[in-house]
């Protein structure tokens, strides 16, 4: 298969993402914003619902808020990288607690991507498709 | 019917009367309590229901506000300014139907453009500007329940950023007794003011409490392209919390040119002003600064006293080895010597076999000071 053959692959099929977010409001916007992307999107509100769906599905991304209820976003995403499939899934985490160390400290746990609220909702799109056409390539190669 | 009534209530007062007081004063307070339970529980039913119906309709409202901002206007990158206009006046005719649409509107509004940038922020603040929702925002500063004017001044600080016509309107609030208004306010004018966003500080009379001070900290360092004037000229301020603030301002931006000011804060009448000068001064290198904190050592109380210890150690000249020395083998007080000893570590020209011999040679001390000087020497061990 060459990269031509993936491209197009990849621009045909669905990818499935969990957005975890205990913001309704952000939560239900950021679900129709990357519905509108053509993604599948599974969603949580809470660190419970969210293992909950980690547990039962495999996602080509996770988007994770640091600050949640039950489970921190932290504790999330070291269960992720312990979930049999999901431990390669990436990991954009995104929050308004942005001190050097919290950045250092997400990122050294698995995430793979940081973004500091107020962010743009593009630059979160582009992320969301780099980040997902690179998983994909390794994992078609 | 008017008889009929007349004769019950008289034959009411005469079965009333045939009791002794005591039994008539029972049942009136009886009668009395079955019916303000009655009045106290059709009240609280009457006021569940309004809430159900008031919650409902916000609800309703909610759902109309997200479905009109995310299901179109934030959601379609390539608008055009006449689509915008039709969403915009889409949106000004709910907002005429519907008189919690408004409110509903502007928090959804805020809250969107507090979590994104670029052009869905620009589309949110085009839309406030169009809807002339500020107008409910200054309205709300003029009202009297302090919450509604906290929350107007709240929407002034996320949509009305760096519009200085506002500020005026803040200056009555700025020393507000309420704590919560007065910060919000102090928050506003930061942020709307855009050559001297800290001039508050001047005329600030009330207290800034600590937590308050955290939340301006919060808001100073996240207020992009903030002028960030020299704290050193609030430094005289008569309100000491007002100091204390631009001390860890000062700090914060490194501001140097302020060590001169802060070497006057040395003869402060608050113990808490002296002892956060003299802790800067430490942190900000000020050789300057040494020889006068040493002078007023001795007057000074043990709290300060370490915290010149500590400055000394910090600022490490290494033209006061001999007092630090001194401290660590002449004082009587256990944390004196310690922090004398921690300041000695990296200061130059520091001999550690040389202190254990003077210290071998004082008479037996129960203060172990050997012990505390390996102790401080420690690396494995944060002092």
């Amino acid at each position: 298969m060459d990269g031509t053959d993936i491209a197009t692959r990849m621009l045909h099929m669905k990818n499935k993402i969990l957005i975890v977010e205990d913001e309704f409001l952000m939560l239900s916007f950021l679900r129709q914003r990357t519905e509108k992307e053509n993604f599948k999107v599974d969603i949580a509100i809470d660190g419970n619902q969210a293992i909950e769906c980690i547990d039962k599905n495999k996602y080509d991304c996770i988007l994770v808020d640091l600050m949640l209820p039950f489970v921190s976003g932290f504790e999330l995403i070291a269960h992720i990288r312990a979930n049999k499939q999901n431990k390669e899934t990436p990991i954009i985490v995104l929050s308004a607690l942005s001190t050097e160390s919290t950045i250092i400290e997400t990122l050294s746990i698995g995430a793979n991507d940081f973004l500091k609220k107020p962010f743009a909702l593009n630059v979160l799109l582009t992320k969301l498709k780099l980040l997902i056409g690179g998983h994909n390539l390794l994992r078609t190669a | 019917m008017n008889k009929q009534n007349y004769s019950s209530v008289k034959s009411f007062y005469e079965w009333f009367n045939q009791y002794p007081l005591f039994i008539e004063i029972a049942i009136v307070i009886i009668l009395l309590s079955v019916v303000l339970f009655i009045i106290g529980n059709v009240s609280l039913l009457f006021k569940r229901i309004f809430d159900a119906y008031h919650d409902v309709r916000i609800k309703k409202a909610k759902e109309l506000v997200t479905a009109e901002l995310t299901a179109d206007l934030m959601m379609d990158d390539s608008l055009t300014d006449h689509d915008f206009d039709k969403y915009a006046i889409r949106i000004r005719e709910l907002m005429l139907k519907n008189r919690l649409f408004k409110q509903v509107l502007i928090d959804q509004v805020i809250f969107y453009h507090r979590n994104f940038t670029d052009s869905t922020s620009r589309i949110l603040q085009k839309l406030f500007n169009q809807l002339n929702l500020a107008d409910s925002a200054l309205k709300k500063l003029k009202r009297g329940a302090w919450e509604l004017r906290a929350k107007g001044l709240k929407e002034i600080q996320e949509m009305m950023t760096g519009e200085s016509n506002y500020v005026q309107l803040l200056n009555p609030l700025l020393n507000d007794k309420n704590n919560d208004l007065r910060i919000e306010a102090q928050a506003a004018y930061i942020r709307l003011h855009k050559e001297n966003p800290f001039k508050f500080l001047a005329h600030t009379t009330e207290e800034l409490l600590e937590w308050h001070q955290i939340l301006l900290c919060e808001i100073i360092t996240n207020t992009p392209n903030l002028e960030v004037p020299e704290f050193r000229i609030y430094l005289r301020s008569k309100n000491e919390s007002v100091c204390s603030f631009c001390i860890k301002l000062i700090e914060y931006y490194q501001q140097l040119d302020a060590i001169p000011d802060l070497i006057n804060l040395l003869d402060h009448p608050s113990q808490k002003i002296r002892a956060a000068a003299v802790s800067l001064l430490g942190k900000l290198d000020a050789e300057q600064a040494e020889r006068l904190m040493i002078a007023k050592f001795p007057m000074e109380d043990l709290k300060i006293q370490l915290k010149i210890l500590e400055s000394v150690g910090e600022i490490g000249s290494g033209e006061n080895l001999t007092f630090l020395q001194t401290q660590f083998l002449e004082s009587e007080e256990f944390t004196l010597v310690k922090t004398a000893g921690c300041a000695l570590v990296n200061y130059p020209f520091f001999d550690k076999e040389e202190l254990i011999q003077e210290v071998n040679q004082l008479d037996d001390s129960p203060l172990a000071r050997e012990t505390i000087l390996n102790h401080c020497t420690n690396v494995l061990i944060r002092n």
